[in-house]
């Protein structure tokens, strides 16, 4: 039972400005930063946007699924230094991987295998805690988000590990363009898919509407649920180690806050924060690529880098407020 | 002609949870095309006993033959291979998916990659829909449509998957009057196309409408199973109780008094069309509508917890400003909500806790300190006054209690503060036949001292039963009064249609 | 007999970690070097005063099933203000009136932010991990981008004696012990004895009960936020004085400890169980175990691993617990 129900037109103001409202800022903070700037509109700027938006994009398509079934995964930042620094360790300090692998493309597949799997094996844990267990899923991910951290550190020797052998993928271009924005468009794509025309992506939508009736319809709710963090730590994992790779090291505070920058995505494109409600395109790159055009053109204006942390904590509030004033209407 | 085809035989089922035993041996035989009506007070165990069917719960022992063969029920998934269809109480559909999404949720026809073949879905969920004369597209979402034309769809699903048993638990609930005249309509057309059906409902006028035979649940084991000519509706209820019910509604020789406790002028919110309405001292008023009239919407608005667009709400004359359900409390006003569990209890709490709740703004010491001895005080006191049983009011949670002791805590926290207002939405919702009568005696008693009681009810019996003057809502709005002596089933039908 | 069993039973059932919290302190004894000397329990208990204060704060946010992350911003940006107040403001050199000003700014620090968080939950309905989170960025990014802008570094310095007291400096050590625990019993107080206490459980447990039941649930959500944020503000105070400066990045790595102190303690994130004691216990705990690490050289690393595995395993055992308490009423109603 709700408590409070309000008129229709509110959430038809409200529906509206959150779809549309999306667009506006973009248009509007466009014109502001190229006016600012002459070097904002230019094709190698837009390129490098779209470069810095495709690691944390990646990521963001991950934390979408895990958000459509109600979930929310706050150790994806930590997942991307913990996998950064053990794959860094293993080239650099541990020497188990020789940089001479790195001369054919078996390097690279080893490399992105290994984060993958350990990406998934980070998803599993929060997953079978959070559905197994049916602890709150920030509670979890929080936890798991500090023992990853803490392993990660002793890996990287508090130091900031080398990944410069990963630049080839992360800063390489084929026909001139970014390797990375071609990972990323494959990524949308093919998620696009899995969530709007798979089985998956329809069970995950009806888990997150309601997950009792998607218990008694047949579906397996805790194996499908944990599928959703595995996705989301492999696609972490993925993201992270290009991210570490543009970079060229794990440096000590790498991957903090990404979590919130990708739940950021999410919700700017549409997904909720209350589960059955996703778009991935064109929503998740959406909402990327505008948080990433504002961190990028506040660099043109010559911001002051300690206001980025308080810009970027506007945009969340900003977008969940009104992801929560339109909830209201959606359950009703 | 020749003996009727066995659709479900049910042989000596057990099932005890936690050592305590819920179902004692129950038999019980369905019949192809068969309409057999499932009656029992809340515990009977009729839940447990589809549960086990639908392989939701696994059984202890027992054997269950569909058309003569074995079946062993071990997931949701097992019934549903067996052709078991179950409508349930809550719709069972995803408000964010399409139609033909829902309709082929548990079985997809997929290409390459699970990748689902949109078109057949679409294609094949037309044909249902055509055929049902549903005025649906396969591509509409689901959160769009009315909760008839939901239950439809689930039925029309269920017979895409070929189901032959189906299982109709209290399907009636939150359907309106012509929704419900529809749904019987289409049981009827599944009963003429040799489908076989459990319905299970506490409306037992429905009952016999509509079934073939009834069977009677009571703790754990059948007690009837005949015809349903063979049985009146004053002798199946003696049934479900286990005794004679000498009386349904006690006796009362009150009076009304003349003074206005509450009034309620011209409200108007979102589904309220101005409703104005005076509650007399001693007097039970009964409001009866259809679901979706604006009634619960209406006592919610009086009571502060829904937006008012205009109007205002007199409690003996003096008009309450800033309207909360804090302010109506101190006004003497008590509200009882129709969903005990999501709104009228703290079921993980102790009993105690679940008494004082209400009461502790008017026993506080200095710095607003709870005056513990005052409390305890309290809580016995409404503990004996009410008769509830409990052993530990400070260690038991309310949750552990049988439904009519945990709705004598709902009336007890508010009887704590003496109000002289009551508003009841659905006070008997979910109680069983034996505890109604305790609680119409409690309602009763309250209104014997001077209190007003404002009575919602789905229940047209149970307000011609206690009520002094019933109002009908149609649309938003009065659609009549009743006296006392007008009462008629008739009457207050034509009015609410 | 019984009796004892009873209450043996009630202890494992409301405070499983105070038995945990016993034996690890007699080990601890035993097996740790340094420990059992004057000057590390001294230390012991100015470091249980750096996280009581403000993680009984959060507990209130915790039983009402929501959490706060923005208490470390909160800290720091009291931190830095009362900083600038006390050290760079013009009433600098009066320590008479710089000081009651400094943190009367920083107690308004935690009011505004506290009301902001309240507002954004109880009104705009959003998560409250997710409003605390914004918040949290925008106030410790403000926290910094002031602190630079003041002074060109990340710390303020220079504060006035009288205010160093506060932080418990050479004799004054129980100063600081003795504010925490009289917020702590404040907290205590105000959550097992008053009507606003019992409000806070009733919301945690079933909202929509507690406001058909006359609770201003609204109002007492943004009590609630306000409350976490002032004592954050509060041991922004005792943490400014301790450091003899006002430092932008105080909050940094707190809040894991902070949250640890409430959850291992044994209040249920689920909402509607624990309290202030509970958190006691927690905050003597989680201070025992980052005192013990550091006397065995452990790097702070593992200690963050360690805090993490145990606010799992506490969550784990609540749940467990809540599962043997419903079995036994079950059990014992038959």
């Amino acid at each position: 039972m709700e408590l409070t129900k309000k008129i229709n037109y509110r959430d038809n103001i409200v529906s509206l400005v959150s779809k549309a409202g999306v667009y506006i800022v973009f248009a509007v903070l466009i014109i502001w930063f190229s006016s600012a700037n002459k070097r904002f509109l230019t094709i190698d700027n837009l390129l490098l946007i779209l470069r810095q938006a495709a690691p944390i994009g990646i990521a963001a398509i991950g934390m979408t699924f895990v958000m459509v079934t109600g979930g929310i995964d706050i150790s994806l930042g930590r997942n991307m230094f913990f996998v950064s620094a053990i794959v860094s360790y293993m080239v650099g300090r541990g020497g188990m991987l020789p940089l001479s692998l790195f001369d054919t493309p078996v390097g690279y597949l080893l490399v992105i295998l290994i984060s993958v799997v350990l990406g998934c094996l980070i998803g599993w844990i929060n997953g079978e805690l959070t559905a197994r267990f049916h602890i709150l899923p920030f509670i979890v991910t929080l936890s798991v988000g500090c023992i990853l951290r803490g392993i990660g550190l002793w890996f990287t020797a508090s130091a900031t590990p080398s990944m410069v052998f990963f630049s080839p993928i992360a800063n390489g271009r084929v026909f001139g363009i970014p390797v990375v924005i071609i990972l990323f468009a494959v990524a949308l794509i093919i998620f696009d898919i899995v969530l709007k025309k798979t089985v998956f992506g329809r069970q995950i939508m009806a888990i997150g509407n309601a997950p009792n009736a998607a218990l008694k319809a047949g579906i397996n709710v805790r194996r499908t649920v944990v599928l959703t963090y595995m996705l989301c730590g492999a696609l972490a994992a993925f993201g992270g180690i290009l991210s570490a790779g543009q970079i060229g090291g794990v440096a000590l505070s790498f991957g903090e806050g990404n979590e919130f920058t990708a739940i950021s995505a999410a919700v700017i494109g549409g997904t909720s924060l209350f589960g059955g409600k996703a778009r991935i395109i064109p929503g998740t790159i959406v909402g990327i690529v505008l948080i990433t055009t504002i961190m990028n053109g506040l660099a043109m204006i010559n911001a002051s880098p300690y206001v980025y942390t308080i810009v970027r904590g506007l945009i969340i509030f900003a977008a969940v407020m009104l992801d929560s004033m339109h909830f209201k209407g959606y359950t009703k | 002609m020749s003996e009727p085809k066995v659709a479900l035989k049910i042989n000596g089922i057990e099932k005890s949870f936690f050592g305590i035993p819920v179902l004692h041996g129950i038999n019980l035989s369905l019949n192809e095309g068969e309409v057999l009506g499932l009656v029992g007070e809340n515990g009977a165990g009729k839940s447990t006993l589809m549960n086990v069917i639908g392989g939701v719960h696994l059984k202890d022992a027992g054997t269950i033959e569909v058309f003569g063969n074995p079946y062993e029920p071990v997931s949701p998934k097992s019934a549903m291979n067996e052709g078991i269809a179950f409508i349930h109480q809550e719709l069972n559909l995803f408000s964010n998916l399409t139609v033909a999404e829902n309709m082929f949720l548990e079985n997809f026809p997929t290409g390459i990659g699970k990748v689902i073949d949109y078109k057949k879905i679409n294609q094949k969920a037309q044909e249902t829909i055509t055929q049902y004369n549903l005025p649906v597209k396969p591509t509409t979402v689901v959160g769009t449509v009315s909760t008839g034309i939901c239950q439809m769809i689930e039925i029309a699903k269920s017979q895409m998957g070929n189901a032959r048993i189906m299982i109709f638990d209290e399907p009636t609930t939150s359907l309106s009057h012509s929704e419900k005249e529809k749904l019987f309509q289409t049981i009827r057309e599944l009963q003429k196309k040799r489908i076989s059906i459990i319905y299970i409902s506490h409306i037992l006028e429905d009952v016999f409408k509509l079934c073939d035979s009834i069977a009677v649940l009571r703790d754990g084991r059948i007690v009837y199973d005949d015809k349903a000519e063979n049985i009146t509706q004053e002798k199946l209820i003696t049934h479900m109780v286990g005794r004679e019910i000498g009386q349904l509604y006690p006796l009362s020789d009150k009076s009304v008094g003349d003074e206005v406790l509450l009034a309620a002028n011209n409200i108007i919110s979102e589904k309220v069309k101005n409703i104005s309405i005076a509650l007399h001292q001693s007097e039970i008023l009964g409001m009866y509508g259809l679901i979706g009239s604006g009634r619960t919407e209406f006592v919610r608005t009086v009571y502060g917890l829904d937006s008012m667009s205009s109007g205002e709400i007199m409690v003996r004359g003096e008009k309450i400003t800033n309207l909360s359900p804090e302010t109506c409390i101190q006004h003497g006003i008590a509200f009882v909500t129709e969903d005990r569990h999501g709104a009228g209890l703290l079921l993980s709490k102790p009993v105690a806790d679940n008494l004082s709740l209400v009461k502790l703004r008017n026993i506080l010491k200095r710095f607003k300190v709870v005056d513990r001895k005052k409390e305890t005080e309290t809580v016995k006191d409404l503990i004996s006054k009410l008769n509830i049983k409990v052993t530990d009011p400070k260690a038991q949670t309310a949750d552990s209690l049988s439904g009519g002791n945990q709705q004598k805590i709902v009336f007890g926290k508010w009887i704590a503060v003496e109000p002289d207002i009551f508003i009841l939405d659905e006070p008997t919702r979910g109680v069983d036949v034996g505890a109604k009568f305790e609680i119409y005696s409690i309602i009763m008693k309250m209104a014997e001292q001077g209190a007003s009681i404002l009575m919602i009810s789905s229940e047209m019996e149970e307000l011609m039963g206690i009520c002094d003057r019933i109002l009908v809502i149609k649309d938003g709005a009065i659609s009549g009064e009743l006296k006392k002596k007008d009462f008629s089933q008739e009457a207050v039908i034509k009015l609410a249609l | 007999m019984n009796k004892i069993k009873e209450k043996a039973r009630r202890i494992l059932v409301d405070t499983p970690i105070l038995p945990v919290l016993i034996l690890y302190f007699i080990a601890s004894v035993f097996v740790v070097p340094n420990f059992a000397t004057v000057y590390n329990i001294k230390n012991l208990f100015l470091q249980v005063s750096d996280v009581l204060v403000v993680a009984c704060g959060l507990t209130f946010v915790v039983l009402n099933g929501g959490i706060d992350f923005s208490v470390t911003a909160t800290l720091t940006l009291g931190s830095i203000i009362g900083s600038y107040i006390m050290a760079m403001s013009p009433i600098k050199h009066m320590p008479g009136l710089s000081i009651p000003a400094a943190i009367l700014a920083m107690l308004g620090v935690g009011l505004i932010i506290g009301l902001v968080n309240g507002f954004a939950v109880a009104r705009l309905k959003m998560p409250s991990f997710i409003a605390t989170t914004a918040t949290n960025l925008c106030f410790s990014g403000l926290a910094v981008l002031l602190c630079m802008q003041l002074t060109g570094k990340s710390s303020i310095y220079g504060l006035p004696k009288a205010f160093i007291i506060l932080g418990g400096s050479g004799k004054y050590f129980v100063v600081p012990i003795i504010l925490s625990a009289l917020c702590c019993l404040f907290c205590y107080l105000l959550l097992a004895k008053t009507k606003f206490g019992r409000e806070v459980y009733a919301i945690g447990v079933n909202n929509v009960c507690a406001e058909v039941s006359g609770v201003n649930v609204k109002k007492v959500t943004v009590l609630i936020m306000v409350l976490s944020s002032i004592f954050a503000a509060i041991e922004g105070i005792l943490l400014t004085a301790r450091n003899e400066a006002g430092v932008s990045s105080l909050g940094d790595k707190m809040f894991t400890p902070i949250i640890a102190c409430v959850i291992v303690g044994g209040t249920s994130t689920s909402g509607g169980f624990g309290g202030i004691r509970q958190t006691l216990y927690g905050a003597l705990f989680i201070a025992l175990i980052n005192n013990t690490l550091n006397l065995l050289q452990v790097e702070w690393n593992w200690l963050m691993l360690v805090q993490g595995v145990l606010i799992l395993l506490a969550t784990l055992a609540g749940i467990a617990v809540k599962k043997s308490r419903k079995l036994n009423v079950i059990g014992g109603g038959a």
